[in-house]
Formats: structure tokens, C-alpha cells, sequence
């Protein structure tokens, strides 16, 4: 390898200078122009191939809590140190001062309560010191009514919001109730009875193997024994049961996405109320909707009737996918189709490019709690051409669509719904 | 569809990875968080537009100022959890967390095997010291820390391919 004048090995550049980038990057004042710059010196493949493999490296240079708290030179320098130090007991202080006036004392007036809750404002440092102080006094329910009082629940937006939840959680143990005794072993009988009706109800759930059920916007991935991959959809279930001979996965509604591992010893089913498809080592979805879809995305599948393995299959191959109707009369065939795009939700977004928006709409809806409401026909059946979207960000859908030209978009938030109009 | 839209669309298609990777980047953040923030840079850049002359450098005026604002916030989470001595929410799934603790390993174990400067240069930058801290400590200017830095990264990401040969 030859070097250059500066002694620098020439196949060291596009490294060097996604080094370079990668210190600037960090700057929170970096000119947008230079942000551009760095997105077309990407454009060359030499220069992304070096920033990717340098990637790691940086993440795995970066300060994690443990490196920075036992940094020493904030230890070793005593000046530093007398200063939190300092700061640590003016918060003490303050902190028990608040928690006098404003919890202890019956008569606080409403001003000191303003003034109280401006100081919580101040850090999150106040909150976790009055937090403390609360919970040695164990005086929570006292705290919860005094914030209430105070407004909190219209301030706490201007908290962090971690800091907040920290509050309410606490405030919601609340470790000062005293419950009387009589009441406790009625409880205690209540929840052995409602324990010993829940086994006999759920039993026969207890002898099936890993039974998962998501509701609306719930999804669930999970990589089962053999390495293969599950993706569960919104509103579906299904039904893990592997044994030493066969791999069987019952869909028993909604959809799923397989990545299935090699195993020729055992092939993969996935078993639905009318079809078993099955995989040896492939990508493909099953999906029941008044019948069963079976889209392949990579590899081959093939699709019998249902515990009929070696009875008539029909044969799916990448890009194509089979629907088999619940009254279905003749013989279903194969059709073509962009399987990957059909798949996507699995990867967390939805591709609703060259969709109306009632269509899309409909794809969102069937999945998250938030519904999207179209007021108006024309609307509906235009076509809004936009990015990929979050599978559980119905909102970002709508923001896109509502940049339109004449069209309204008002969140209800009583009913969970937006609408949009023209 | 509007043409507006559609240049949209396209804009965000082409520069959606290079943004997951700018604030995966900034944030530390996994590639979830990434995806995130990407998504909500185009729900922003969309919104009510008035007539921009540079889309792409508005898409990055954009990004940029997510950056910041998700890093003030995420720090002032940090700070409150230290306090209140929780452990912080790690959204990285167990794999992923597998695979950079072996790639800090295998940084850590290359870092011993670089020149001194380098060696403290990176050490200390992994103690979250700033360049300028840095300097002082070591008694040269900061362009020389940055330097030894990334000759240190150049380095070790060398050694590390090496290592997978």
C-alpha cells in the first residue's frame, strides 16, 4: 500500500472523512447546508460503505452511564464538587420547606400553591427531592390532593414528562391507606374464589402451547425455539404448537408474517380454519378475512386444505399469493403480487402510495384504536400520494392527507376519531 | 395527487435512511427511535407550506432542530431517572443489545493497541469528555485531539475488519 505525502494510506480517506463527519454531525448549531453536503457526499458508494462500517465503531466509543459517572474529573476537582454539593442541600431544603407549607399546613394559600408549583417546574431535581421527602413523611394522598388543588393537572405538560409519571405513580401507591382488617380478609376470599374460577375457566388455555391475542393497536414479534420469526398483526391470534416431529403454528384470526427457518426435518404449517400452508424455509403471510390469503414473499409454499398435507396443493412462489374464500365453489388459483409491499406492515410501516384515502383509511383503522372518519365522498376517493407511514400512526396518515390543498383535518379526542373534510 | 406532495414523497423516499441514520447518530437512539423521528420530520415537513426555495435543506433545518429538541428532552429523563435512581428504558431488543456490547468489546480491546495520544484521546471521549476538556488535560489544541481521534477510529475499525477475516 502506498501512502500519500501526509504518510495517510489513500484507501484510508472516505474513512477519515466519514470520521470527520461523524464529529460534525454532533453539533447542535450545524448549518443545514452542511447537513446536505454530508447527504450528497453519501451519494458516492465508497463514501456510505465507509460510514456504515464506521457506524460501530462510533456507537461503541460512545459515553454509556457507567463510563460518565465514573468520570474523574468532576470527582478531582474539588470546586465542581463543594458546588453540587451545595445545590444538593439548597434542594433538600427547599424541597422540605414545600413540603411543610404545602402538605403539612391545612390553611396554604392559594398563591404559596402557585408559587409551589413553579418551584417543581424549576428541575426535575425538586421533584425527585420532594418525592422522597413525601414518601418519608408517608404523606402521598395529602401530596395528590394538594397538586390537584394546585392545578397540576393542567401544568404538567411543562414537567418532563418522566418526571411526572414518576409523580402520579407514586401518588397512586398510595402506602398511607389504612384498610381495616375486616375488609382485608373479605378481599383476600374475593380474590381466592375469582383465582380458583379463573382455573377452571382458562384450563383448557393452560394445555395449549403459547396462545398470543393482540387487540387494536397491539402488534407482536416474537422469534420462536427453531430462529423462525412471528409477526403479529392488530385484532389477530394465534396459536404456537411445536413438537419434536412438526412445526405448527395455528392462525386463528387477523393476519401473521412468517420468517421460517430452514428445517427440512420438520416442516413449518401455519394452519388457519381452512388452509395449511406450508414452508421449509421461506417468508410469506397468512391473513383471514371472510377466507384466508396466503401472500409469499420470498421462497416457496404450498397450500393444501386443512389437515390434508398430502391431498391437492397449490403451489406459491415469491410474489404471488392464494385466497381461498370461506363459500368458496371452484378451485382458487394463484395471482400476482407485490408481496413485499403487501408484507410491510410487518416491519412496522404501511405503504399507502397510489391508494385512495378511504382505502387507506380502512388499512389503518383495521389496526389502531384511532379511527379515521372521511366526511366527505370526493375526498375519499381521491389519491394522496405519501411516504410510508407508521402502522400505528393513523395521525401521521391524516397530517399528510390534511397538507392537501382544501382539505380540514379536527381531532375528536372524546371518540378517539379524526376527521377529515373538504 | 398534487405535484407538492408527490415532491414530497420523493424527497423524504431518497433521504429516509440517511435520516435514521443522522439522528440514530446524535441520539444514540435505537432503530426504532430513529424511524420515529424520521416519520415525524416528513409529518412536519408537510404540514402547511408556504412557498419554500430549498425542500431539502428545509427537510434538514427540520431534522436537525428534532435532534436537539429529542436530546434536551432525553437528557432531562436521564437526569430525573439518575435522581430517582431508575434504571433508564432500554428499547433495544436483546440481539441488538448482544451485538454492540460485542462490537464495544472488540473497540475496547483495539483501543490498547493504539498509539498513547490515541488511546487517551478515545478513552477519554468514551468518559463523555468534550474535545475542549481534552485539550486542556493533554496540553494541545483541540484540532489535535480531533485529529487523534479520528486517526483512533480510523484505526480501530480497521483492526476490527481484520479481526472478522
Amino acid at each position: 500500500m502506498s501512502n500519500d505525502t501526509c504518510g495517510h494510506d489513500p484507501s484510508d480517506r472516505p474513512f477519515r472523512e466519514a470520521a470527520r463527519w461523524m464529529m460534525r454531525l454532533q453539533r447542535p448549531d450545524l448549518p443545514p447546508r452542511l447537513l446536505v453536503r454530508w447527504s450528497k457526499w453519501q451519494e458516492s458508494p465508497e463514501n456510505r460503505a465507509a460510514f456504515e462500517a464506521l457506524e460501530p465503531v462510533w456507537r461503541a466509543l460512545q459515553p454509556t452511564r457507567d463510563n460518565v459517572e465514573s468520570t474523574p474529573a468532576e470527582l478531582n476537582d474539588p470546586a465542581i464538587f463543594e458546588r453540587k454539593l451545595e445545590r444538593m442541600q439548597l434542594v433538600s431544603e427547599e424541597a422540605a420547606y414545600w413540603y411543610f407549607l404545602c402538605i403539612d399546613d391545612p390553611h396554604t394559600l392559594r398563591s404559596d400553591r402557585r408559587d409551589f408549583l413553579a418551584w417543581l417546574r424549576r428541575s426535575p431535581e425538586n421533584i425527585a427531592e420532594l418525592l422522597k421527602i413525601a414518601q418519608l413523611g408517608g404523606k402521598l394522598r395529602k401530596l395528590k390532593q394538594t397538586l390537584r388543588s394546585a392545578e397540576f393537572a393542567d401544568a404538567d405538560e411543562s414537567l418532563p414528562w418522566r418526571s411526572t409519571h414518576k409523580l402520579q405513580r407514586a401518588l397512586d401507591e398510595d402506602s398511607t391507606g389504612s384498610i381495616p382488617s375486616s375488609f382485608k380478609l373479605a378481599g383476600i376470599a374475593a380474590a381466592a374464589l375469582v383465582g380458583v374460577v379463573l382455573a377452571f375457566v382458562t384450563h383448557p388455555y393452560w394445555e395449549s402451547k403459547n396462545i398470543i391475542a393482540t387487540g387494536a393497536s397491539q402488534w407482536h414479534n416474537m422469534t420462536l425455539a427453531d430462529g423462525t420469526a412471528v409477526h403479529i398483526d392488530a385484532h389477530s391470534k394465534v396459536e404456537i404448537e411445536y413438537t419434536d416431529t412438526a412445526r405448527v403454528v395455528l392462525v386463528r384470526a387477523g393476519s401473521a408474517v412468517f420468517d421460517v427457518a430452514k428445517d427440512p426435518k420438520r416442516p413449518f404449517i401455519a394452519r388457519t380454519h381452512l388452509v395449511d400452508a406450508m414452508a421449509v424455509g421461506t417468508r410469506f403471510g397468512v391473513s383471514i378475512d371472510d377466507g384466508v390469503t396466503t401472500t409469499v414473499a420470498e421462497g416457496v409454499v404450498k397450500v393444501t386444505g386443512r389437515d390434508n398435507v398430502n391431498g391437492n396443493a397449490v403451489t406459491l412462489k415469491a410474489g404471488e399469493e392464494l385466497r381461498v374464500s370461506d363459500d368458496a365453489l371452484t378451485a382458487p388459483k394463484p395471482s400476482q403480487v407485490d408481496a413485499q409491499r403487501k408484507l410491510q406492515w410487518a416491519s412496522g410501516l404501511l405503504d399507502l402510495g397510489g391508494m385512495t384515502v378511504s382505502a387507506a383509511a380502512q388499512e389503518l383503522n383495521r389496526r389502531n384504536r384511532t379511527q379515521i372518519v372521511v366526511d366527505s365522498p370526493t375526498l375519499a376517493a381521491r389519491v394522496v400520494e405519501v411516504a410510508s407511514v407508521k402502522v400505528d400512526s393513523p395521525e401521521s396518515y391524516a397530517k399528510a392527507v390534511a397538507a392537501e390543498p382544501g382539505v380540514k383535518m379536527i381531532f375528536d379526542e372524546e371518540h378517539g376519531r379524526i376527521r377529515l373534510s373538504e | 395527487m398534487t405535484d407538492h406532495s408527490a415532491r414530497i414523497k420523493a424527497l423524504f423516499d431518497e433521504q429516509r435512511a440517511r435520516l435514521k441514520q443522522y439522528f440514530r447518530l446524535r441520539l444514540s437512539s435505537c432503530s426504532d427511535e430513529a424511524q420515529e423521528l424520521a416519520q415525524e420530520t416528513y409529518s412536519r415537513l408537510i404540514g402547511p407550506h408556504k412557498e419554500v426555495s430549498d425542500w431539502n435543506r428545509r427537510l434538514w433545518f427540520i431534522a436537525r432542530n428534532l435532534a436537539n429538541d429529542t436530546l434536551a428532552q432525553l437528557q432531562i429523563r436521564r437526569k430525573a431517572n439518575s435522581l430517582l435512581q431508575v434504571d433508564d428504558e432500554d428499547p433495544r431488543t436483546p440481539e441488538s443489545t448482544w451485538s454492540e456490547q460485542q462490537a464495544a468489546a472488540a473497540a475496547l480491546r483495539a483501543i490498547d493497541d493504539l498509539p498513547e495520544r490515541q488511546r487517551r484521546v478515545l478513552t477519554r471521549f468514551r468518559e463523555g469528555c468534550s474535545f475542549e476538556q481534552m485539550a486542556r488535560e493533554l496540553g494541545v489544541h483541540e484540532r489535535t485531539c480531533r485529529r487523534d481521534f479520528e486517526r483512533g477510529i480510523v484505526e480501530i475499525q480497521r483492526m476490527i475488519g481484520l479481526e472478522r477475516t
